[in-house]
């Protein structure tokens, strides 16, 4: 049955740490032109707005999707700020 | 194959999937990836996701007085981890992300367990959600992904074709890391567990000398002898009894070290600085073994089915004599 135990660790530092293991070079630059302008717009008070309204999942997201995840794929997201 | 054995290629896969799936794809011209019916990918495609829900309360850490350690999102990310090591048994372990309310954290799968980060607000900490985002979907290579190092997709196949693609696989280690078998199908086998040995079977052939061989990796418990060293112990030329081609732990080489055992404790220590004790801390074995036969119920005649329970009976009672040798 060794086999079959497994551990939940929570609230560890660890992954966050790996993710700043793998930074590559000029990526904080990038994420500091991403992040001035995701705060420069609409969408993260709108996000945050959507929070307190405690709106459905699938709209909660929506700005956030919109300017990050939707726009990053295949690396515009580095084409268009590097 | 038989519905009565999985088949990572072809058992019917749950179509309910994360929320955001981290997929291969075919690469594109343009800067955007055109959008892609979730609906359309294998489970084979993705290798990370990121599980969102609308409420704090439903995130992957319990609060300070709660007395139920395994939030349902944990248990139901469990599941899709598990899922995607079974459809990609070269997967060695599975990143995600959770998104709960105005808080995210990061989730680590193996064989082990689960590690999940603290919260941080999206808000206040959104440089992070940024970095790890830009990470996953841009930066991190398929190896720091969680892919094996030492199965390689063979040139000009993807995760993404219609057939399942086939790998070169090697022992890894320093000196070692030449090819030695090249897979072709999907997996004959793959455990669908998340904890435990995670066991696959390929069919291969040797690059040595083009012998057909059953390739299988399981990660093994520190405290018991490999399957490669139980082989030692069978009488040679036993009916019905599987011969041993190679076998041996899979080696990474890790800074100094060149030929480190890839175990659970390994992967977490060079990923993620992780330097804690791992239960048994299991070892990632690999071994090719032969001749490739085929299930009993794919027998085609009545005399191939009795010839094929005849060697399995006669194995069975080679491998009790064995035991009963090496238990007195």
């Amino acid at each position: 049955m060794g086999d079959l135990v497994g551990h939940v660790e929570n609230r560890s530092s660890k992954p966050i740490n790996a993710y700043q293991e793998w930074s590559v070079a000029g990526i904080d630059t990038v994420v500091k032109k991403i992040e001035t302008t995701i705060r420069g717009g609409d969408d993260l008070d709108q996000f945050k707005q959507n929070v307190r309204d405690c709106l459905h999942e699938n709209f909660l997201y929506e700005p956030l999707v919109s300017t990050l995840l939707v726009k990053n794929q295949a690396g515009s997201l580095m084409h268009e700020f590097s | 194959m038989s519905e009565h054995v999985p088949d990572a290629e072809n058992m019917p896969f749950p179509l309910c999937k994360p929320d955001f799936v981290l997929v291969e794809v075919p690469p594109t011209s343009g800067f955007l990836t055109p959008a892609i019916d979730v609906g359309t990918v294998k489970w084979r495609q993705i290798c990370g996701f990121i599980e969102v829900k609308t409420s704090l309360r439903e995130g992957p850490n319990p609060g300070h007085r709660s007395s139920t350690p395994v939030r349902p999102i944990v248990s139901q990310c469990a599941n899709y981890a598990r899922l995607i090591l079974a459809a990609r048994p070269f997967q060695l372990y599975v990143l995600c992300m959770f998104v709960y309310g105005s808080k995210f954290s990061l989730g680590w799968y193996d064989r082990r367990g689960v590690i999940v980060s603290d919260d941080y607000d999206i808000d206040n900490n959104l440089d992070i959600f940024i970095r790890v985002v830009l990470q996953l979907t841009t930066h991190m290579t398929s190896y720091q992904l969680g892919h094996d190092k030492t199965a390689r997709l063979l040139e000009g196949h993807s995760y993404y074709q219609d057939q399942y693609p086939s790998f070169t696989v090697s022992l890894g280690g320093d000196g070692n890391t030449t090819p030695m078998w090249k897979t072709y199908g999907g997996p004959i086998w793959s455990s669908l567990s998340l904890l435990g040995r995670g066991t696959a079977t390929w069919r291969a052939i040797s690059l040595r000398d083009d012998e057909k061989v059953v390739l299988k990796t399981l990660w093994r418990s520190q405290t018991r002898q490999s399957e490669s060293a139980v082989y030692s112990y069978i009488k040679p030329n036993s009916a019905g009894v599987a011969k041993l081609s190679v076998g041996d732990d899979v080696r990474y080489a890790v800074g100094k070290e060149k030929n480190a055992p890839v175990t659970v404790g390994l992967l977490r220590s060079f990923t993620l600085n992780d330097e804690g004790s791992v239960r048994d801390n299991p070892v990632l074995h690999r071994l090719a073994i032969k001749p490739v036969g085929r299930p009993l119920w794919n027998a085609q005649t009545s005399e191939e089915f009795i010839l094929g329970s005849l060697a399995a009976l006669k194995g069975s009672a080679s491998l009790s004599l064995a035991w009963l040798s090496t238990s007195y």
